[in-house]
């Protein structure tokens, strides 16, 4: 067998896709995304394509030539068909060989790609023994088997980091309660405290998913009767929760119109075949995306598959150097600079809420923008030049320029609903660079993008079943109501006065209050989600630098940039989406990955002195 | 071997669920066949799926397709997979025993299973057609959000969507009204209209106009948001959260099954059985389609052979059980929190789940006098008995109760104990329900994905933005409003008080038959009314519940589809059935409204 790229005629390809049987179902999109797992293969004559008894691993589309099945008796001699098409209805081994009676050309198509879109289950199950039954071919041993079904399945153990997880959630908080009234900490003080500890530690060693842990906090406020219902249970009613439907909603439609993928090919095959061109090339698509979609998880979450995909078209081995720095490329572009645009996350919205009514109209969108791009421009120069040093001498790409053009046409021209998303992903945009004129709030607008879509039918009720992780939502409505809780009691009040030495310190010392802050970053990060902790901050920090003299926008810039950092997984919600939705550890190389990214907590704090030196020239320092 | 035991191991149906696993059972019998007798022939109608307890089938098919020997194995799928004929015949070599399972039977449990595995059949299509047969149509899956309108009463309703606000502006404007006041009267014309037309969800009408009024700044966003912070809205969260385990552990059929073990062997018995199981499931599982989801398969199953008139007598009665009391207890359907949240707060507070239900107890017990009624009205004919070997088997394969199942059990007991006596332990209610669901999730027996799926957002999002609606029409005083605009309203309700809340039945009634929810669209307007007014706004709001509700199994809902999925086996089961269970519940619901008055005056609430 020998590989060859795929035709020049790329319709007759597109075409063949379409006519398997299997994958009849599937839309443009998702037909799209198959083409970087096809390959063009060659059969000399008396080569054969499967053997019966063999393990399953692909079929093969014939595009020219014949191929004879064989079965006990006379060969049946085809084309045009479908040859192991034991892959496509599951089964684990082929029933029937194929040898090919004249040259063959043919598209390999892997057979996991068939179990990712076949039916499964009981009817899945059924369907392969009849059609096994029914086949005109002896069946060998373990054909019926159902091959996603391999593999053991290793049994939980609990890990010695999970006891002490759970030894500190019972201990931390009993101290609290026992120990925290000789520090001046009242009834109320000392339960919340002691619930929201609970809380933290249970996200900090991952003893329970997210929204578990804030609804146990939640329960033990409210049993212990520290803060009254309508405070702890305020934050469904809270403006921020109202913007996720917004963001939810846009992700899901750019996602499920193949915008993003057209985008993304269409990048590609405009860039320089170079490392560099590539790499820069999705750095910058991350970046561009970033003011528009105020959301890291949906940002990486929708940039993940597709630069999995990029990383087959390149020719790169998973988890090869090369393809780390792909993936890193893209990650690095749609997270690190959520600081410089306002509309990027929904961290800056709140925390933007949180900034005297002045300031707040005076640093809008566009004024934002235009203090912020010199650490942009700092970060993007200085993350290129080191990278690019890194990851010196390593494999070129090599685009398949023909798998990308079958999968541009596979898309096909743009249809309506990419129309929808780019209208909407503008109207979203426009309306929040242009807040200072209207002054709708970025949070309804967002949710009138979301009512919108409703309107208009893109979004139906499966969409918010699927597409809409309601998990997420949950947590975040009782995290805000604990946030509240926190204030209620009085606990922000004395978090605030501890913290005051980080803004005296910043008209006169800037590198000591920027130390003192990373320090304060560093403690709360290890615990708090990067959300909480930017609110906790922010809320302490602001009212200090106001009474300190200092621009309170300064201080939030400099908050965010830094508590965007994070060195361990469990830290960011956003790479544990990201590594979720690439694949993970099969695609890229986790522990370069890490290491990479810890380069990129030192290239924040050097962000962080330049631009605060950059602030002092434009006297807002 | 064992049913038990033949059914677990059978690799096909692995990935099903015990309880799935014991509704085949309780129609599977053991067949035996004599050396040389055939088991089924290749064109003939397939209706019955067999597995190879022992002996030898030899299995051949037409054209070149070799004969094989199975000693294992299954036979018939194409019964299961819904295709019309056999594509084999199968003759015994030697004395073999096999289980045969209904077709149908295997379908419904498999339609369930792949609603969990999903995926495309696309694949085996040309292998059917290669094998000439065809593919019977499937049912598309679940229900979608909105039904699509008539083309031209949904254009009749557009026109409206736009010609009414604009009416009501025009109107507003020419009184005495401020600004916010006009236009959140425009807001909410504009999604009453896309809410009474059926042009989108209910969810989608109302939460056009909280939008707007965000938008428009007409009030607080904390003013518009607070029924998405309300008591109602924790309530219905943590009933749902309760009720997932309760849902998916098999706990359900488990205790169905038991009580059916324990009752009479009488048919009339065994259906009372089934009925009494579905009340019992009333408060614990707050959607009454849920219920009937759980109940119907059961029910259907139990009953065995179909094709026989009556066959549908006990899913009926299943389904009855787990519909008829849904007024009659608070946490029984999202509909009744919306009635509940239109309260005063401290009419809330001072109507817990019990209070609720003792007020509701003559309708309640007219109710249950409908059912023989009812059932006396659709079925000539006794019930047929159920077999009590099915119920057993169904017990044996469901093993021994599972911890997840005993969580569920103890969860919901200490549900309804809680909420039946927050006087004795002054607990809140929704407290006990919330710390229920943290321990659910904290063991991780209610999973993110159920979460998701489980939980009924889009109407949580409704009843949030309805809330808020109602909430920003009295903070802006709408409500006093409308009334100062209705000349007499106000000495009309205090005389005649009766004549005012059956006015209101009347209303729900005729609004019912046409528009989804219109018991809460309805209840809006009468209940801000009635609170204005001090009419008791529970009555108000109540009735028109009970009577807004009774078309529930009207064409085009899914309870409609559900239960045409399970009764089409039955011959005498037709569209006039459902005419006449429609007609039959709305008079039994009246009757009950018109006993409940005096009731009502008695107590002192009219």
């Amino acid at each position: 067998m020998t590989q060859q790229t795929l035709p020049k005629d790329v319709n007759a390809f597109v075409r063949a896709l379409r006519s398997v049987p299997a994958f009849a179902d599937l839309d443009t999109v998702a037909l799209s995304r198959l083409v970087p797992d096809l390959e063009l293969v060659q059969f000399e004559p008396g080569t054969a394509l499967v053997t019966a008894g063999e393990p399953v691993r692909s079929a093969y589309f014939l595009l020219s030539g014949s191929v004879a099945l064989h079965r006990e008796g006379n060969p049946e001699v085809v084309s045009d068909i479908l040859v192991g098409e034991e892959a496509s209805v599951g089964l684990a081994r082929y029933l029937r060989t194929g040898e090919a009676v004249t040259p063959v050309h043919a598209v390999r198509i892997p057979a996991f790609l068939f179990r990712r879109h076949g039916v499964g289950g009981a009817r899945g199950a059924l369907y392969r023994t009849l059609a096994t039954r029914l086949s005109p071919a002896k069946t060998p041993a373990g054909a019926m088997e159902d091959p996603s079904q391999e593999g053991t399945e290793i049994p939980a153990r609990v890990s010695a980091l999970t006891v002490v997880g759970w030894a500190l959630t019972l201990l931390l908080p009993a101290a609290i309660l026992l120990s925290a009234d000789s520090f001046g900490f009242d009834w109320a003080q000392r339960h919340v405290l002691a619930c929201f500890v609970a809380c933290l530690v249970m996200w900090a060693f991952d003893l329970v998913p997210q929204y578990a842990a804030a609804t146990i906090a939640v329960v033990g406020c409210l049993i212990l009767g520290a803060v009254p219902t309508e405070v702890i249970l305020s934050g469904f009613g809270d403006e921020d929760l109202f913007m996720i439907f917004g963001v939810f909603a846009v992700g899901s439609v750019l996602v499920s119109s193949g915008l993003t993928d057209r985008i993304i090919l269409q990048v590609m095959k405009r860039t320089p075949e170079t490392a560099f061109g590539y790499n820069t090339a999705f750095l910058l698509t991350g970046f561009l995306l970033t003011p528009a979609l105020p959301s890291a998880n949906s940002r990486v979450e929708l940039l993940a598959p597709l630069t999995a995909e990029a990383s087959r078209n390149l020719g790169f081995k998973p988890r090869s150097p090369e393809a780390t720095r792909l993936f890193l490329s893209m990650f690095v572009g749609a997270s690190i600079f959520a600081p410089i645009f306002l509309t990027s996350k929904s961290l800056n919205f709140i925390v933007y809420g949180m900034l005297p009514d002045q300031v707040s109209a005076e640093f809008h969108w566009l004024r934002w923008l235009s203090v912020t791009w010199p650490a942009a421009l700092f970060m993007l120069v200085v993350y290129a030049v080191v990278t690019h040093f890194w990851f010196r001498g390593g494999q070129a790409p090599k685009l398949s320029r023909e798998h990308l053009n079958a999968q541009i046409a596979t898309l096909g021209s743009m249809r309506t609903a990419e129309w929808i998303a780019i209208a909407s992903v503008l109207f979203f945009v426009f309306s929040l660079v242009t807040y200072s004129l209207h002054k709708i709030s970025p949070f309804w607008v967002s949710f009138g993008v979301f009512l919108a879509f409703l309107l208009v039918g893109i979004l139906e009720k499966r969409h918010l079943e699927r597409d809409f992780d309601w998990g997420v939502i949950l947590m975040i409505g009782f995290f805000i109501g604990l946030t509240q809780s926190l204030s209620y009691v009085g606990l922000t009040d004395l978090l605030s006065e501890s913290l005051s030495v980080v803004t005296r310190n910043l008209r006169t010392n800037v590198e000591v209050s920027v130390l003192v802050l990373i320090g304060v970053i560093s403690v709360a990060r290890t615990f708090l989600p990067i959300t909480t902790s930017g609110v906790v901050l922010c809320s302490l920090l602001i009212p200090l630098s106001s009474s300190s003299g200092v621009n309170p926008w300064v201080i939030l810039f400099v908050t965010l940039l830094l508590n965007e950092a994070w060195i361990a997984p469990y830290q960011s919600s956003y790479y544990q989406a990201f590594e979720a939705a690439s694949g993970g550890r099969s695609q890229f190389d986790r522990g370069l990955f890490l290491k990479v990214n810890a380069m990129t907590v030192g290239l924040r704090i050097l962000t962080a002195f330049f631009a605060l030196q950059y602030m002092r020239s434009m006297n807002l320092l | 071997m064992a049913i038990t035991t033949v059914l677990a191991n059978a690799p096909a149906f692995r990935s099903l669920r015990p309880e799935e696993r014991a509704r085949l059972a309780a129609h599977a019998r053991e067949v035996r066949l004599a050396a040389g007798e055939p088991l089924c022939v290749a064109g003939e109608p397939a209706s019955t799926l067999w597995y190879i307890l022992d002996g030898a089938i030899r299995v051949s098919s037409p054209g070149d397709v070799p004969s094989r020997t199975l000693t294992e194995g299954i036979i018939g799928e194409e019964a299961g997979l819904g295709i019309p004929a056999y594509l084999s015949s199968a003759v015994a070599e030697i004395p073999s025993t096999l289980l045969a399972l209904p077709g149908r039977v295997v379908q419904r449990v498999l339609d369930d299973d792949a609603e969990r595995h999903g995926g495309s059949e696309a694949a085996f299509v040309p292998l059917l057609e290669r094998w000439r047969t065809a593919l019977t149509v499937r049912d598309g899956g679940g229900a979608p959000l909105a039904r699509q309108p008539q083309s031209l009463i949904a254009a009749l309703g557009w026109i409206l969507a736009v010609l009414v606000p604009a009416a009501v502006f025009r109107i507003a404007s020419g009184l005495d009204l401020e600004w916010g006041q006009i236009h959140f009267l425009v807001a909410l014309s504009a999604g009453g209209m896309l809410w009474v037309f059926h042009l989108v969800p209910p969810v989608v009408a109302i939460m056009l106009p909280m939008t707007l009024t965000l938008l428009l700044g007409i009030v607080d966003p904390t003013v518009m948001l607070s029924g998405f912070g309300s008591r109602v809205f924790f309530m219905v969260l943590s009933i749902y959260g309760v009720a997932i385990p309760i849902l998916s552990s098999g706990l359900v059929p488990r205790g169905i099954l038991h009580l059916l073990r324990v009752l009479p062997r009488t048919p009339r018995a065994q259906e009372f059985g089934v009925f009494l199981g579905g009340v019992l499931l009333t408060p614990l599982v707050p959607s009454p389609e849920r219920r009937v989801r759980l109940l119907a398969p059961l029910a259907s199953d139990l009953q065995g052979r179909d094709g026989v008139p009556g066959s549908s007598r006990l899913l009926l009665a299943a389904v009855l059980g787990t519909t008829i009391f849904t007024p009659v207890f608070l946490s029984s359907a999202p509909i009744n929190f919306v009635i509940y949240g239109l309260l005063a707060e401290q009419v809330q507070v001072e109507l817990p789940w019990l209070r609720w239900a003792l007020s509701a107890s003559v309708v309640g017990g007219v109710l249950l006098l409908g059912y023989p009624l009812l059932m006396g009205l659709l079925f000539r004919q006794l019930p047929r008995p159920i077999f009590e070997s099915s119920v057993e088997n169904q017990l044996e394969l469901l093993g021994p109760m599972k911890v997840t199942e005993w969580i569920a059990l103890l969860g919901g007991v200490l549900f309804v104990i809680a909420s039946a006596t927050p006087a004795v332990h002054q607990i809140d209610p929704r407290l006990v329900a919330l710390t229920i669901f943290s321990v659910y999730v904290m063991v991780r027996i209610v999973t993110h994905r159920e979460i998701n799926l489980e939980i009924d957002w889009s109407f949580l999002l409704f009843l949030g933005a309805f809330l808020g609606i109602s909430i920003t029409a009295s903070t802006i005083q709408i409500d006093r409003l409308l009334v100062e605009q209705i000349p007499g309203l106000r000495s009309f309700m205090r005389n005649e008080p009766h004549t005012f809340v059956l006015g209101g039945v009347f209303l729900a009634l005729l609004l019912g038959r046409f528009v989804p929810m219109s018991a809460a669209f309805l209840a809006f307007f009468a209940m801000t009314l009635a609170q204005v007014n001090g009419l008791n706004a529970w009555v108000v709001g109540f009735t028109i519940l009970v009577a807004g509700e009774s078309w529930f199994l009207r064409k085009g809902t899914p309870m409609h589809a559900l239960v045409a999925r399970f009764a089409g086996d039955d011959p005498s089961w037709n569209a006039s059935r459902f005419v006449q269970l429609g007609i039959g519940l709305a008079v039994v619901r009246i009757l009950a409204i018109l006993a409940s008055l005096p009731f009502w005056t008695h107590r002192e609430m009219l």
